[in-house]
């Protein structure tokens, strides 16, 4: 897959719950000389350099409009963390491991709640409808269709039920996401600094 | 009576939020005020930029600090901001707090000796 010498795409994405887990593997690739350049869909560019001990933190935030944008953006930066992309509302940083400024994006857990809040905000508002009402509403016509003995048309076999299948596949992951970020969240509550 | 409510809504305030509200008795930008926060606490406290991003949102939203539109920084155009009214009185309530807690803590320090 690589486009020359100097580059290198990697296909891949990570659950919100690995969300560490994929800052330390950004932050290996560093140390291999492959720095993180650009963040598309569902893939990462990685430039050859010099290896180097780097720290990747990624935050979640909403941002409206290009004024907002440039005001966020410019906060990371003037605190020492370069903006190397976003995937969705997941914005990635990074910055050098040894330096002079804050090494977290968060620095008390006040706003690292907040910042799980946001997440937790976002999934709801994306799966509560089809959770409570498309997948129900799917299933219901499935039964209907097994009453009718409908299931063995092909349209039917090889396009509906997939569909259905993947879309509660996909949900369950969502509701297993909400868990792992509760937990994260209740981690963080039980410690008593702020 | 009404104000007191107002204030007890966001008192306590976290340790990062009132040293940025007292940071704001001068206007300034977001890096000003990481700059001045890390001068005040000398250097105990380092504010993360996502702390700092969502503590003046919230803020704002307080209605505890304003933007001053119009008075941006001018050479790096930074949004500045400065304290409210209702900011400086809620600072004041925080004072009278924080002085009774030293207090309590001082003298029941000495009462057991030490």
């Amino acid at each position: 897959m690589n486009r020359n010498e100097d580059t290198k795409t990697i296909v891949r994405t990570f659950f919100a719950w690995q969300e560490e887990k994929e800052e330390k593997w950004l932050s290996k690739m560093s140390k291999e000389g492959w720095h993180l350049c650009r963040v598309g869909f569902f893939n990462y560019r990685f430039k050859k350099g010099s290896p180097s001990d780097m720290i990747y933190k990624f935050d979640f935030k909403v941002i409206m409009g290009k004024s907002e944008m440039k005001d966020y953006i410019m906060m990371f930066k003037d605190s020492g963390w370069e903006h190397i992309g976003n995937f969705g509302s997941w914005f990635y940083f990074r910055t050098a491991a040894e330096g002079d400024h804050s090494l977290e994006l968060y620095s008390d857990n006040r706003s690292k709640i907040e910042k799980y809040r946001r997440l937790l905000l976002v999934l709801g508002i994306i799966s509560f409808p089809v959770i409570f009402f498309s997948l129900p509403n799917l299933y219901m016509r499935i039964i209907d269709m097994a009453a009718d003995s409908v299931l063995n048309n092909p349209i039917v076999f090889n396009i509906y039920l997939p569909f259905v299948i993947l879309l509660t596949i996909v949900e369950l992951v969502v509701i297993y996401a909400v868990i792992r970020i509760l937990l994260i969240i209740r981690k963080l509550r039980k410690d008593i600094r702020q | 009576m009404n104000q007191i409510k107002r204030i007890n809504k966001y008192s306590p305030l976290t340790e990062s939020m009132f040293y940025i509200l007292i940071a704001l008795l001068m206007p300034l930008h977001g890096y000003g005020i990481m700059q001045k926060v890390e001068i005040l606490s000398e250097g105990r406290i380092r504010l993360g930029p996502g702390t700092l991003y969502g503590a003046l949102s919230n803020l704002v939203e307080a209605k505890l600090i304003i933007p001053e539109d119009g008075r941006q920084d001018p050479g790096s155009r930074r949004k500045v901001y400065s304290i409210t009214e209702f900011g400086i009185e809620l600072i004041g309530y925080e004072i009278k707090r924080l002085e009774e807690m030293l207090k309590n803590a001082k003298l029941l320090l000495k009462e057991r000796g030490q």
